[in-house]
């Protein structure tokens, strides 16, 4: 059990961590700098290229691990949050095709423009609603007996803790791949070179110059509105030095960016979504939802599926791990190879 | 509209979609590492070319049935989730699997497209090898879990108190229909995607463009074809006669058989009509049904009056997809024994009329799969786990399921759209001819 829920962990962790890059980039692009557009995308594709269509993997192998470990966890989420998941889906199906329509379009005309449109919007859009989706399970405002339409499928996510989160993670996100991209930049040359690491570096200062305020009111609301993920906050010593470190964070990287040290930037920006992830996930463990008010807990031990079928998953996770990681290491190495000849 | 049938439209429009991707994404990946094999051998360039060509189309199909796979894995929950509450612990195995074969045609997929010039040429082309077994592989996984939910095993249920205990996910896995149906969905994936493949390349033959090019890609898909065209008839044989032990009122529903008969014929065409129990035209061949249903001219085949109302399935759907099936099957068939029969009597080049049938038949062979794929599901209704739970059992609560329905079917329709037309500036860009 433990051993899955560790695997669990590790890929929704994964997701967030290079889903979130690829997701970070296309919100980017909605904010354009004016010059050096298509260098702009050049680089959105090459950070994003070949590894992007095996990023979507750990979310659906964290499904795969839901439904088939904790089935019942998966279905009250799946009936309650059926509004926000299929927002979630649009985004996935308009950001995917755009993203590969626009790299493999064989001609390129116009047509490069709506798929660049349609690739970021769906961005933001994809990320504001797992977001809210993940705010709405941090509320919890989940009903153990079935209440109004509106009490049962809106309320749960229609409120402004969710939505401030999915706000919150959009800025988040931004900021981590603009960090990103102001190393990627490095790897040009001259003029645009210099251009882009600016337009990187302003867009890093705007992102986190609005995360941080979001962040604040987040914690404030959750506070009064008596959230019970948010008050546990407080209580728990583990989560606080995370969400610490992650905001001292903050600092180094400033002084990163003053010295030039731009290499860091990239494992910076990733301890620092590391550290908020474990943070929550910490917090909210060993419950998925956990509402006093309603009455209504969900925790994963409670809605695993049976030990035969534990030990099968575990056995199979064994399996995939050692016949993925060789090529997947190997993908990973001449995909750096190419960055660093670049 | 009513929910039940929404959900249904909607699962059925995306997983109608998604077919079509996932047997490009089996058999595209099978011609470019033929393709490639053929260039390491003769260093001809033309067959780099296509390659590179083919190779595009992988990239574009794959990413396209990524994300609509991954729609449809959340659609499982989102429209069925007390199916999944039950059914995801059993079944959950050739999932998992069928994850990691993904993820593995994914990861060299990635490789093949970004390796060109950066690895080893011998290690480049096992890549391309590996995208297309891994993409057989994980349509194995996936039909295995369909065939889970046609002949459910690996687990005991109590019908009283809806209870799932002893739970055997490995013997779900391997439950009885899993290799008939696997063999049956490979074969059509291949002979589909062959021929489509065939049939574009034909086209451009007929209109003169690029002939060496073309007459040589045809050459490399050809095979393919004509192997998969000629075992398929065997593979439906072998599903037929498991249907007939497993469940006959698929069968019942497949050939329109409403009365029990002994020695009973096949029907061929025919409209019928489900309040009377009747058949209007059609053609009877005697004893037929029986052959080939038990491989006994006298064995009785039951007919659906067997069947509580309640638990029959549909009829018209299933008797006229199967009909187009085993139609376009047929049809297969004999085009590749005529063009086997050229081959074998040596003629350097095809006739033109040959051609043409390979063009005409461009999307035959996909109708067929969705043909196939709506006999298995409209005839296993009303359950959603055979004999165990009622498709209508298995719906969310959630309300308006309509509005979804029609958003995804536009949303597919759209995407279709795109695609096509993002193909259709391949072509002419690799052809340099508008078709």
């Amino acid at each position: 059990m433990t051993f899955v829920l560790a695997v669990l962990f590790i890929s929704l962790w994964l997701y967030l961590i290079f889903a979130g890059a690829d997701f970070g980039a296309g919100i980017l692009e909605i904010f354009k700098g004016k010059k050096f557009q298509r260098e702009q995308e050049a680089l959105v594709n090459k950070a994003m290229g070949p590894v992007w269509e095996a990023n979507h993997i750990w979310l659906i192998l964290a499904l795969v691990i839901l439904f088939v470990g904790f089935p019942k966890l998966f279905k009250e989420v799946c009936i309650v949050l059926h509004i926000p998941i299929t927002a979630i889906l649009i985004g996935i199906v308009f950001r995917g095709s755009a993203f590969t329509f626009r790299h493999y379009d064989a001609i390129k005309d116009k047509s490069q423009n709506w798929y660049s449109g349609f690739f970021a919007w769906s961005s933001l859009w994809t990320t504001f609603w797992i977001g809210v989706s993940v705010g709405a399970i941090m509320e919890g405002h989940f009903y153990v007996e079935k209440v109004d339409f509106f009490q049962t499928y809106i309320r749960p996510w229609l409120s402004g803790f969710p939505i401030l989160v999915g706000f919150f993670l959009c800025t988040l996100l931004s900021y981590i791949t603009a960090t990103f991209m102001v190393a990627e930049a490095s790897s040009k040359e001259g003029e645009v070179r210099d251009y882009l690491k600016d337009l990187y570096k302003r867009r890093a200062q705007y992102s986190i110059g609005v995360a941080i305020p979001i962040g604040a009111v987040i914690i404030s609301y959750g506070y009064f509105y008596n959230i019970y993920s948010l008050n546990e906050f407080f209580n728990n010593t583990f989560t606080l030095i995370c969400l610490g470190l992650s905001s001292i964070l903050l600092l180094l990287q400033y002084v990163v960016i003053k010295k030039n040290q731009l290499h860091f930037l990239k494992y910076i920006g990733v301890t620092q979504l590391s550290l908020i992830f474990l943070g929550v996930a910490y917090n909210q463990f060993p419950f998925l939802i956990h509402n006093e008010q309603t009455h209504y807990f969900l925790s994963f031990y409670r809605s695993a599926a049976p030990d035969a079928v534990i030990d099968q998953l575990v056995i199979a996770l064994i399996i995939v791990t050692v016949i993925i990681f060789p090529p997947y290491i190997y993908l990973m190495k001449i995909f750096k190879e190419e960055t660093i000849k670049a | 509209m009513d929910n039940l049938l929404a959900a249904r439209i909607q699962m059925g429009t995306s997983l109608a979609f998604h077919i079509i991707f996932a047997c490009i994404g089996m058999v595209m990946p099978a011609l470019m590492t033929s393709s490639y094999a053929k260039y390491i051998r003769t260093r001809d360039e033309e067959y780099l070319r296509l390659t590179k060509m083919w190779m595009k189309g992988v990239a574009i199909f794959f990413a396209v049935g990524a994300v609509s796979g991954t729609l449809l894995s959340f659609e499982l929950g989102l429209l069925w989730p007390n199916f999944m509450e039950h059914a995801g612990p059993i079944f959950g195995m050739p999932f998992s699997y069928e994850g990691a074969a993904f993820f593995l045609e994914a990861i060299f997929l990635g490789i093949f497209l970004y390796g060109f010039d950066r690895v080893p040429e011998k290690i480049h082309w096992i890549s391309s090898l590996m995208v297309s077994i891994s993409g057989v592989l994980s349509g194995i996984f996936i039909t295995s879990a369909n065939a889970w939910m046609n002949s459910p095993s690996g687990f005991k249920f109590d019908p009283v108190t809806k209870i799932y205990s002893d739970i055997d996910p490995i013997a779900a896995m391997f439950n009885d229909a899993w290799a008939s149906q696997a063999t049956h969905m490979i074969l059509a994936a291949f002979s589909a995607s062959s021929i489509a493949v065939i049939g574009i390349h034909s086209l451009l033959v007929l209109k003169g463009i690029n002939l060496d090019f073309n007459k040589k890609a045809i050459k490399i898909a050809l095979p393919f074809f004509l192997v998969s065209s000629l075992l398929q008839p065997l593979s439906g044989d072998l599903s037929a006669k498991d249907i007939a032990q497993r469940q006959p009122e698929k069968l019942a529903a497949m050939e329109a058989h409403f009365k029990t008969e002994k020695g009973a014929s096949l029907l061929i065409g025919g409209l019928p009509n489900e309040e009377e129990e009747t058949v209007e035209w059609g053609i009877k061949i005697p004893y037929l049904l029986s052959i080939l249903s038990f491989g006994d001219p006298q064995a009785v085949v039951k007919g659906l009056e067997e069947f509580p109302k309640e638990e029959r399935p549909p009829v018209l759907i299933p008797h006229l997809a199967f009909q187009i099936m085993v139609g376009i099957g047929t049809l297969f068939l004999l085009i590749s024994l005529y063009t086997l029969f050229l081959i074998v009597r040596k003629k350097t080049s095809f006739p033109r009329n040959l051609y043409r049938i390979f063009a005409l038949c461009t999307p035959l062979g996909f109708l067929a799969v969705e043909a196939g794929w709506t006999v298995t599901e409209v005839g296993r209704q009303p359950w959603i786990i055979y004999k165990v739970m009622k498709t209508s059992e298995a719906l969310t609560p959630m309300e308006g399921i309509g509005y979804s329905a029609f958003f995804f079917i536009f949303l597919y329709v759209f995407l279709g759209v795109l695609v096509t037309w993002l193909f259709y500036r391949q072509v002419k860009k690799y052809q340099g001819y508008k078709l």
